[in-house]
C-alpha cells in the first residue's frame, strides 16, 4: 500500500532536501575545489567496443 | 547429517559442502533440509530471507540421484545460495527491497548471469534475501544481525550478511554500489568480495549506479570466496597452495595516512592496529602513502550515485511512486534531479583523480589495507553513531572507508578480524590492482592464517 504523500513538493521539498542533507551539498560543492586540471571525466563510451556489438 | 536437528554441517563452509556431497559422505538433500529447517526456526526472528525456493529440496534429490548415478556433477554440487532480491532469477520474484516486482524494470527483464553461473556448476539457489530498498542503504529493515538481534546487520546486502552468518546458507550474493556486500559482512563477521568493476558479470541484476554497481560474494571463508569468485568471474585460476603453509614475507602493504585513520571508534582503532601487528609479525612490510583527493570522495560518489539511481528509476520518479518508498531512499532518489550537470563531470573528474592516486600507490605496494569500517553495528532504530567523540550520521560513518573503492572500481576484499566490547564483529579490508582479484584473495586467505577467528553468533547450532 503506498504512503500517502504529506511531504512538502517542489520547491519547499528541494529546500527541505537541502537542508537535511546539508553536508552532501557541501561535499558536492567542494568538487569545484579539487585540482582537476588536465583530468578528463571518466566516460564509459567505448566505440570499439560498441563497434564490435554492432551498436 | 542424517538427523533433521543435525545442523553442524550448515556451518560448515562451502568448500568443505561441496567435497562432502561430491564424495558421497553428505547427501545434497539433507543439506537442504537442514538449511530449510533452520531458516524455519530462526528466519522469523532474523528476517534474512524475503522469499524461499520451493523447489529447493525436489531439487538437491535430483543432485543427489545424478551422484548416484556416477554423472559427474558441477563445482557447486551442493551448495546452497542465498541470493540478494536485486538478481533478476527464473523461479523467484525479484523485488529490489520495495516488495513490488515492478521496481525491477530498469533490470531490463533478462535472468542474472550470475545465478546462471552458478546454476550450471550445479549450485542451487536457497532463496532471496532482504535488502535496503533498492540498495540504496545500511540498515535493511526489518533484519537483525544474528550477533544480537537489538542491532543492524549493516546493508544494503543486509539479508545476505545475516544468512551467512546465521548458518542458513552456503554462501550468498550481494551487490556493492558503496560498500554495500562489504559493509554487511564486516558487521555480521563474514568475509565478503567486491571484485573489479566489470570483473563479474551485471546482467540482470536491477541496476543501481551503472558505474558504480559491482556484484559480490558474502561467505564464511575466503576459501569459499575464492570459489564464488572463480565461478562468477569464470576465472579457473582459483585455489593454490595451503594457505597456512606460507608467510606473508615480501609482501607490501600501503597505509593511507589520510581519510582511513580519521574518526575510528576505540574497538575498532585497538583491532585494527592489532591486526597491522599481525601482518608485520609475519613477515609483511608496511609503508604510509597519502591519497590527498579522498578529501574530495564523499561530494563524487554522492553526485555520481543520485544522479545514477534518480536515472534508472525515473518512471517511478515521474510517476509519482516514490512514495512506496522509505524516507531515506525516497530522499536521496529525489535529490538526483538537484545535482548539476556541472558537479557531476567534476565528480567523474575526481574519480579519475582518485584512480590515478590509488594507482600510484599500487605501484609501490602488493595490497593496501584499512578497516572495513570505522564502526561496528548499531542499534536498531538509530541513525547516527558516536565516533570518537562525534555524533555521524549512519551512512556517512559507515561507508567512509568502502565507498573509495566502488569509485575507483578497484578490488576489495573483508574479513573478521575481531569483536567490540558488545562482541559485534569487526573488519579488515585489503584492496588489490585492478584486475588482480584471485591474487587479492590468496592474500586475504593468508591473512585469515594468522588471525584468531572470531567464531560463529550463538544460538543458531
Amino acid at each position: 500500500m503506498p504512503k500517502s504523500d504529506v511531504r512538502p513538493k517542489g520547491q519547499d521539498r528541494e529546500k527541505a532536501l537541502r537542508e537535511q542533507y546539508a553536508h552532501v551539498w557541501e561535499a558536492i560543492a567542494e568538487l569545484k575545489n579539487a585540482k582537476l586540471n588536465g583530468i578528463s571525466p571518466i566516460v564509459q563510451f567505448d566505440p570499439h567496443r560498441e563497434s564490435q556489438n554492432g551498436k | 547429517m542424517e538427523s533433521e536437528n543435525d545442523w553442524s554441517e550448515t556451518f560448515s563452509g562451502l568448500n568443505d559442502q561441496v567435497a562432502a556431497v561430491a564424495q558421497g559422505q553428505l547427501r545434497a538433500e539433507a543439506l537442504c533440509r537442514a538449511y530449510l529447517a533452520k531458516i524455519e526456526k530462526f528466519d522469523d526472528e532474523l528476517q534474512a530471507f524475503t522469499q524461499i525456493n520451493d523447489r529447493a529440496l525436489e531439487q538437491a534429490r535430483e543432485l543427489d540421484r545424478k551422484i548416484a548415478r556416477g554423472e559427474p556433477v558441477g563445482r557447486l554440487a551442493g551448495a546452497f545460495i542465498a541470493v540478494k532480491d536485486n538478481y533478476i532469477s527464473p523461479e523467484l520474484e525479484c523485488t529490489v527491497g520495495t516488495g513490488s516486482t515492478a521496481w525491477n524494470s530498469p533490470g531490463g527483464g533478462a535472468n542474472s548471469k550470475c545465478v546462471e553461473l552458478l546454476r550450471a556448476e550445479d549450485a542451487i539457489v536457497i532463496g532471496l534475501t532482504r535488502m535496503h530498498a533498492l540498495a540504496w542503504g545500511n540498515v535493511t529493515s526489518p533484519t537483525k544481525n544474528p550477533w544480537d538481534t537489538g542491532f543492524v546487520p549493516g546493508g544494503s546486502s543486509g539479508g545476505s550478511g545475516a544468512a551467512v552468518a546465521a548458518g542458513l546458507c552456503s554462501a550468498a550474493l550481494g551487490s556493492d554500489t558503496g560498500g554495500s556486500v562489504r559493509m554487511p559482512a564486516s558487521m555480521c563477521g563474514v568475509c565478503g568480495f567486491k571484485p573489479t568493476f566489470g570483473a563479474v558479470d551485471s546482467t540482470g541484476i536491477v541496476p543501481h549506479s551503472w558505474s558504480l554497481d559491482h556484484p559480490g560474494p558474502l561467505a564464511r571463508s575466503v576459501e569459499d570466496l575464492l570459489l564464488m569468485n572463480s565461478v562468477m568471474a569464470e576465472d579457473p585460476s582459483v585455489l593454490g597452495e595451503p594457505a597456512d603453509d606460507r608467510t606473508l614475507s615480501g609482501t607490501a602493504v600501503g597505509l593511507i595516512g589520510n581519510h582511513f585513520s580519521e574518526r575510528l571508534a576505540p574497538d575498532v582503532e585497538l583491532a585494527w592496529n592489532g591486526a597491522i601487528d599481525t601482518l608485520t609479525g609475519n613477515g609483511a612490510s608496511t609503508a604510509k602513502y597519502e591519497v590527498p583527493a579522498l578529501e574530495f570522495g564523499l561530494g563524487a560518489i554522492f553526485a555520481i550515485e543520485v544522479v545514477s539511481a534518480a536515472t534508472a528509476f525515473d518512471q517511478f520518479v515521474s510517476a509519482g511512486r516514490t512514495g512506496e518508498l522509505p524516507d531515506d531512499v525516497r530522499d536521496l532518489i529525489d535529490m538526483g534531479r538537484m545535482v548539476p550537470a556541472v558537479d557531476y563531470l567534476h565528480a567523474e573528474r575526481v574519480r579519475k583523480l582518485l584512480f590515478d592516486e590509488f594507482s600510484q600507490v599500487l605501484a609501490h605496494t602488493d595490497v593496501i589495507a584499512t578497516p572495513t569500517m570505522p564502526v561496528t553495528a548499531w542499534p536498531i532504530g538509530e541513525w547516527t553513531v558516536d565516533v570518537g567523540g562525534k555524533e555521524e550520521n549512519v551512512l556517512d560513518a559507515s561507508w567512509r572507508f568502502t565507498y573509495p573503492f566502488n569509485l575507483t572500481g578497484l578490488p576489495a576484499v573483508t574479513i573478521p578480524i575481531g569483536r567490540d566490547e558488545r562482541g559485534l564483529p569487526i573488519g579488515m579490508q585489503f584492496v588489490g590492482r585492478p584486475g588482480a582479484d584471485m591474487e587479492l584473495l590468496e592474500f586475504a586467505k593468508k591473512v585469515v592464517c594468522k588471525t584468531a577467528s572470531i567464531g560463529n553468533p550463538g544460538g543458531y547450532e
